[in-house]
């Protein structure tokens, strides 16, 4: 089957991050397909590069990055979302005339659009993280 | 690509966080995508159809304009439950846009009969 998953949860605080990545790594370990990874919402910040664990914690957003480098995954987070708090691409960066851009590589800025043709194309859509 | 149909569920109130806009946002992009789009309020959602909102005092934007809008994307279908009225103990023609009310029965008939549920 073909999944996609949405994050609306920030990484550290809720533990829908971890709970995201692992279903992610079961669903394809399981012979499925992951259509999209959509970050909304305080899921966004899941795209941070500047985030910066204590060593001996999970760095989700680099757990994603390895994931999604092993499995070709297609990562986009909500650019309306993102830029609203803060995490910018170089683009966005310019284009906001901000100092700093902030995307980790490997997670691409796109629109709602995105998360509905994911939508329409996969046979399951799983939302991580309550409405908050 | 068959079009399918969208529901949107939200039940959280106005301005307490995010969730009412960002529901909204989704709701508004599956419209564009020509996909069949219907709007479910339950619990503290309802409030987010209460009529003259202020929330300029408050430094928020009004949902009213925003939900105004629906119909221009063909978003007509928006659905609650009775026990969210009574939760508030509001009454339907008095909301904008007026929604449908639902039992519980009917309320799992309508998650079931959508293709995706997006909840926010």
């Amino acid at each position: 089957m073909i999944y996609t998953l949405i994050i609306h949860n920030a990484p550290y605080q809720s533990a829908t991050a971890g709970t995201a990545l692992r279903f992610a790594k079961a669903t394809l370990a399981a012979g499925h397909s992951i259509h999209r990874v959509f970050f909304y919402r305080d899921g966004v910040y899941t795209a941070n590069t500047l985030t910066a664990p204590p060593r001996d914690e999970q760095n989700i957003p680099a757990l994603w990055q390895q994931l999604a480098q092993e499995h070709q995954l297609d990562m986009v987070v909500c650019i309306a979302a993102a830029v609203r708090r803060g995490v910018l691409d170089e683009h966005e960066a310019k284009r906001y005339e901000k100092t700093a851009h902030n995307l980790a590589e490997g997670f691409e800025l796109s629109g709602l659009g995105q998360l509905v043709e994911a939508s329409i194309v996969s046979d399951r859509v799983v939302t991580f993280g309550g409405p908050q | 690509m068959s079009q399918k149909s969208l529901l949107v569920i939200c039940r959280k109130p106005p301005y307490g966080s995010s969730a009412a806009r960002d529901a909204l946002d989704i709701a508004l992009s599956g419209a564009v995508f020509d996909l069949s789009v219907s709007l479910l309020l339950l619990d503290d959602g309802i409030l987010q159809l209460l009529p003259d909102q202020n929330s300029g005092k408050i430094g928020e934007k009004n949902l009213n304009a925003m939900l105004g809008a629906l119909p221009l994307y063909d978003i007509e279908q928006i659905y609650t439950s009775l026990y969210s009225l009574s939760l508030h103990g509001l009454e339907a023609e008095r909301l904008e846009p007026a929604p449908t009310v639902l039992s519980a029965t009917e309320l799992q008939a309508l998650i079931n009969r959508h293709d995706v549920v997006l909840t926010v």
